[in-house]
């Protein structure tokens, strides 16, 4: 069913889909048109879920991780400060490999405090054990809460479904909502193997020391290892059942291209105008949108950049004392491989500067002639 | 009266008030965890799953208790705990009761437990939090006042002028300790209380009467500790009973955040017998005795008249 | 340690703990080790003959009446009896006085012992069997019967001779009904004769029987007790009118006919004195005096019978003595008494030192004096060789004269003491021959040191008032001897009996299983011997000994260290 609706409502109707029972949330701005329309949801009961309004993101994961360990579907949505906030308890969720679907506004962190889109909070979570899903639109937000459940739910990792804040959050667009029915059949019902059971008494999360500690680490590495499979065996199976299907990687006129501009979130569909531009030039100029940043698929995207000389990537984040994160990832995951292309890194819209075709234009151009990769390359200041 | 019914409390051998003081004879808790000898902690938790018995989950935050617990692979408890970080007892409490709930299962009593720091310090937001959403949960501080699983550092919870590694003789604790149960009451939670290990009876009789509350029950429990107070082992529940007695440590139920029980009338011993036996104290000069004395009898008046 | 208990692919998901801390004995860490050790509680100590108190106490507790009488009886074979007459040392030991008040322990072991009387309950005999050894007892009073119930339950024939028509002692002749009913020591004396104790009454050795006829038993007990009064050295003492208390009271006692004026006064501070003035109070005497040389304070007599004979309108004038007893017609007429200064007494002869003060002393007119100055013992009967040349008989530390098969116990030996004294006397002296016919040297168990009162942990008591018997009004009593006190009914000896501290005898309080952090002590039932510590567990740290409120537990080193 087709509906004209706010890309943060599409992932309330996702989450509505996915049968989540338990629901906690801490408004923060631009998350909160999530949190408002599963508030309806659940007060109507067209929802069965309990919603905890909890008063910290902080406890709001944390309320999340007991009632994952109790054996329930669970989500809650955040940005920014929120996401900062709950630091902590992400590494705890995840070392308790416990499914948790989180919905991340992207929002840069203060001060100065600002409240637009950057994606410095959830990439600077990138060590925590989460998946990470960067959305370019509200339909890709709706599909993509969906496969999340599902990818959790077997590698029994928790993951973020990142949308940029108001480009994404707040942007209207017709949105094909999933039928219950199939949706269903995608997601069976989430029966733990292990869960707080007073007929089966554990204890989850006891001290283990270092003669132990590692191997659980190397269990979650390979679970991350394995979440790179089974997501894109998700998004297969969510094509087959739906019809869509996104990837790993975004490939955009990528087959013949030379110079390969890279990002992640909204940016992707400036990006994609202005490579349609630049082949109306006849330069041989393509995208690949990142959309799942944890695990970094590195098969993917070594395949999709095979071709390409140079790189352009645009990150709206920065590791300071660094580069872009996106940046780094990206150099790290092409540096083992046999074709290294010149990669030179951008950053550009932090706090929700506006990055325009110009914008893009410009790094296009940077990318072909300025000097060594390693430097940082900043688009639009103004100093 | 309350006084007369604790006095009869402590004689275990009234036949009278047999079925009122019968100890639940099944324990919920083995032997062999890792508690220090003579442990209060260890104690609060023993009498307290024996008044919740076994549908009960734990949840259990950062606290000496992560490590009696046991180390993995083994649980000194027959219950499920959830080991969770040290400020999220209250919030980690309310998701799993959230899902329980999800789940139809409205028996089973969801059961946060954490120390003094992680109740009156860091985890005193998402207590809050959970009291003012009145989560359908128990709450236990087991209060040994201070940081004590990291080397004995001064919490919020510590009194005042004692030592600790972070408050040396030199420059003691400095401010009184917080109130936490009017903390509880503010938020007119429908039953908070407080309970000592050296009152076994009372304190299970507390346990047992908060299983039987829907909403959040808050119990602070009063748990000596050996190597952090500077005491021999033997005296914890002497030092603990002392602590009542000398009214340092009134024992009383708060319901509905306004309706105060003395549940005991203490002997009104002087604090001085109470702080000589512990180490903490030991650099105590005769005024600062008096001080702790006076303020020990203000509060004691003060908690007097909410009684009334 | 843990490595080894996954093999590869076995380690969960995450550290989720399914095996118990069992697994991981802490009992390494102890360095001290608790344990239940039993001390003696101050009652027992106190009594003479040694009844197990805080054991029959607690199975009054219990309600198990029955086998609390036959604790008692494993001591004494006259709770009823000895629940009534008793001046129970028991309750001045007992650590309770210091802490409210004593328990009521003579008031309990009557109850026991009426009990059993109204069930019929019989003395048993001891394992062991019969034995051939035939003993003469010479004297029917508490030590002798005691000797002869210890040694006939132990399976030897017993001979009892007693000079008076009926056996009892002291117990019939001395004290008044109105403290023992007759049927009360009867029946007692009934239940010994049960068990086989032979009674030869009416009977004096040394004129009705002689001395050398006793050699064919295998060993003889002389218990014959203090039966003759000191003579009463005043100018008027063979005036008509005037008794001794001794005779007095056996005389009373035998239903001979007694009579008394309407003022009497006896003289004495003893308990016997007491006897005298109370019983002439219930023959009629409308004024009694007691005249006693010790100031108030100092009197021999038990307090509790001070305190009666004071309800019962007795005037004690103490401090004084008689000078001399005015007569007129060869009756007696007057006292004349003076205040005297009081230097004390011989325990053993009863011997007393005193001046009278100067000036005047004070005349009193009465009908009837009655003196109770104390009792020596008639040792007529015996050999010059056997009695030596003293007031009492010499004995050796295990009650036997030198040399020979006889033994004495009981105030011919030890001089004027209490009843409770003579039936410890008894017992041990059974001991002592049986020892002696057996070949072989047995001794009472050593008892462990004794629990004072500051070794109690008080937090776990609550005041608690005694119970105490109800008294016959003044009016009743003094129309007759009917027995003053009433005793305690059941459920006040249930409730007397749960205000035991049981100091240093485990009682099943529970606190040990309580307290312990570790859950190391498991109990199989809340009592004595039932709770069991798990040494793989305890890790030392002693607070279920600081906590044993009785101090029945004790905390020892582990290792003993080297210097």
């Amino acid at each position: 069913m087709e509906k004209v609706i706010l890309s943060s409502h599409a992932v309330a109707y996702a989450v509505k889909l996915c049968r989540a029972q338990v629901i906690t949330a801490f408004p923060i701005t631009p998350q909160t048109a999530i949190i408002e329309k599963l508030a309806e949801f659940c007060a109507t009961g067209e929802l069965r879920a309990r919603f905890i309004k909890v008063e910290s993101e902080h406890s709001g994961m944390a309320a999340l991780i007991g009632a994952s360990s109790a054996g329930s579907r669970t989500f809650t949505a955040t940005s920014s400060q929120g996401l900062a906030l709950m630091h902590e308890v992400l590494h705890w969720a995840a070392g308790a490999r416990l499914p948790i679907v989180m919905v991340n506004g992207n929002r840069a962190l203060g001060p100065p405090w600002n409240l637009g889109p950057e994606h410095t909070d959830s990439l600077s979570q990138r060590d925590t054990g989460w998946l990470q899903f960067y959305c370019e639109s509200g339909q890709e937000a709706i599909d993509t809460v969906i496969q999340a459940y599902r990818v959790a739910e077997e590698v029994l990792l928790p993951v973020i479904v990142a949308l940029d804040g108001y480009y994404l959050t707040h942007t209207t667009e017709p949105i094909d909502i999933p039928e219950e029915a199939v949706v269903d059949e995608y997601l069976p019902p989430y029966h733990p193997k292990h869960k707080l059971d007073v007929a089966d008494p554990k204890a989850f999360g006891g001290f283990a020391g270092p003669e132990l500690y590692m191997e659980f680490r190397y269990k979650m590495f390979q679970a991350m290892e394995e979440a790179q499979r089974v997501a894109a065996k998700a998004d297969l199976d969510f094509r087959r059942l739906f019809g869509r299907g996104y990837g790993l990687v975004d490939p955009y006129r990528l087959e013949d291209a030379e110079l390969a501009l890279v990002a992640a979130g909204t940016l992707a569909s400036t990006a994609r105008e202005v490579v349609d531009a630049r082949r109306g030039l006849g330069e041989k100029v393509g995208l690949l949108r990142i959309r799942l940043f944890r695990p970094f698929p590195r098969a993917e995207v070594r395949q999709a950049l095979a071709r390409v000389s140079k790189v352009a990537v645009i990150d709206r984040a920065i590791s300071f004392g660094h580069e872009g994160i996106v940046s780094q990832e990206l150099k790290a995951a092409l540096y083992g491989g046999e074709h290294r292309p010149l990669i030179y890194g951008f950053v550009a819209g932090l706090g929700g500067r506006d990055v325009t075709p110009e914008d893009l234009e410009e790094a296009l151009d940077r990318a072909g002639k300025e000097g060594p990769e390693e430097e940082v390359l900043w688009l639009g200041i103004r100093l | 009266m309350a006084r007369d019914k604790a006095l009869k409390l402590l004689n275990t051998r009234d036949p009278a008030l047999k079925g009122l003081l019968e100890v639940p004879e099944e324990e919920y808790m083995y032997s062999g965890h890792n508690a220090c000898p003579g442990c209060g902690a260890a104690q609060a938790m023993r009498f307290v799953l024996k008044a919740l018995g076994n549908q009960t989950i734990n949840v259990l935050a950062a606290s000496c208790w992560s490590g009696i617990a046991g180390v993995f692979p083994y649980s000194a408890l027959k219950i499920p705990v959830l080991h969770t970080a040290f400020e999220t007892a209250a919030a980690a409490a309310s998701g799993v009761r959230a899902s329980l709930d999800m789940q139809g299962d409205k028996e089973t009593v969801v059961l946060a437990w954490a120390g003094d720091g992680g109740t009156f310090d860091i985890g005193l937001q998402a207590l809050s939090g959970a009291g003012e959403r009145n989560e359908d949960i128990l709450y236990v501080c087991y209060d040994n006042e201070a940081y004590m699983n990291t080397g004995v550092h001064r919490s919020s919870a510590t009194p005042y002028l004692a030592w600790t590694a972070t408050t040396p003789v030199i420059h003691p604790q400095d401010r009184p300790k917080k109130d936490i149960l009017a903390i509880m009451a503010a938020h007119r939670i429908p039953y908070a209380a407080t309970a000592s290990v050296a009152f076994p009876h009372d304190l299970i009789e507390k346990a047992g009467k908060a299983k039987g509350i829907r909403g959040t029950r808050f119990l602070h429990i009063y748990s000596p500790c050996t190597p952090g107070w500077r005491y021999s082992p033997e005296l914890g529940i002497k030092i603990a009973r002392l602590a009542v007695e000398s009214k340092v440590f009134p024992l009383y139920e708060v319901e509905g955040g306004e309706r105060y029980t003395l549940s005991y009338r203490p002997r009104a011993v002087p604090v001085r017998e109470y702080l000589r036996l512990q180490g903490r104290f030991d650099h105590l000069r005769e005024e600062e005795i008096g001080l702790i004395q006076e303020e020990v009898d203000r509060r004691w008046e003060r908690l007097l008249r909410w009684c009334t | 340690m843990v490595k080894g208990l996954f093999s590869p692919g076995m380690l969960p998901l995450i550290s989720i703990s399914s095996r118990t801390t069992l697994d991981t004995p802490t009992g390494s860490w102890r360095y001290m080790r608790p344990l239940y050790q039993d001390r003696t509680p101050p009652c027992q100590d106190g009594c003479p003959a040694g009844e197990k108190v805080q054991g029959y106490l607690d199975l009054a507790k219990k309600r198990k009446f029955n086998e609390a009488w036959r604790l008692i009886v494993e001591d004494n074979p006259l709770p009823a009896v000895m629940g009534r007459v008793c001046y129970h040392p028991c309750e001045s030991a007992c650590n309770r006085k210091d802490y409210d008040e004593a328990i009521n322990i003579h008031a309990v072991e009557r109850f026991l012992g009426d009990s059993a009387l109204a069930q019929g309950l019989e003395l048993e005999p001891a394992s062991g069997g019969e034995r051939g050894e035939h003993i003469a007892v010479v004297g029917s009073g508490p030590a002798g019967l005691s000797a002869a119930y210890q040694l006939a339950r132990r399976g030897y024939p017993v001979t009892v001779f007693e000079a008076l028509a009926s056996p009892g002692g002291v117990l019939r002749a001395g004290i008044p009904p109105y403290r023992l009913p007759r049927p009360i020591l009867d029946r007692e004396i009934g239940r010994l004769q049960a068990l086989g104790v032979e009674f030869r009454t009416g009977i004096r050795v040394g004129v009705d029987l002689r001395w050398e006829e006793l050699q064919r038993y295998q060993a003889i007990f002389l218990a014959v007790g203090l039966s003759r009064t000191r003579p009463f050295p005043v100018e008027g003492a063979r005036l008509k009118g005037f008794y001794s208390g001794l005779e007095f009271l056996r005389d009373f006692n035998q239903g001979h006919k007694v009579r008394v004026g309407a003022r009497v006064a006896v003289i004495g501070g003893g308990n016997v004195a007491i006897d005298v003035a109370r019983t002439a109070r219930r023959l009629g005497a409308e004024e009694v005096s007691l005249i006693s040389l010790e100031p108030k304070g100092e009197l021999p007599a038990h307090p509790e019978e001070l305190e009666q004979a004071r309800r019962e309108g007795i005037r004690l004038l103490d401090g004084r003595g008689v000078r001399r007893i005015q007569g007129r017609n060869s009756w007696v007429e007057a006292l004349e008494v003076a205040r005297v200064d009081f230097q004390g007494r011989d325990p053993v002869t009863g011997a007393v030192a005193f001046t009278f003060r100067k000036g005047k002393g004070m005349l009193i007119p009465v009908e009837t004096v009655i003196a109770a100055i104390g009792q020596e013992a008639d040792l007529s009967f015996l050999p010059q060789e056997i009695r030596g040349g003293g007031w009492l008989l010499p004995v050796d530390d295990h009650g036997r004269l030198r040399d020979t098969n006889i033994f004495a116990g009981g105030d011919v030996v030890t001089g004027p003491a209490r009843a409770v004294d003579a039936i410890g006397a008894g017992k041990r002296a059974a001991l002592a021959i049986h020892s002696y016919l057996q070949g072989v040297l047995l001794e009472e168990a050593k008892l462990p040191p004794v629990v004072p009162y500051e070794r109690l942990n008080l937090a776990y008591f609550i005041p608690a008032k005694r119970a105490e018997s109800r008294s016959l009004p003044i009016r009743e009593r003094l129309a007759g001897f009917t027995e003053v006190e009433s005793g305690l009914s059941q459920g006040m000896v249930r409730l007397e009996a749960e205000r035991c501290m049981s100091c240093g005898v485990c009682n099943g309080c529970d606190n040990c299983w309580l307290f312990c952090p570790d859950l190391a002590i498991s109990r199989k039932a809340r009592e004595r011997g039932a709770y069991v510590i798990n040494y793989d567990y305890c890790k030392g740290c002693g607070i279920c000994v600081e906590e044993c409120p009785r101090t029945a537990m004790a905390l020892e080193e582990e290792v003993q260290w080297r210097r």
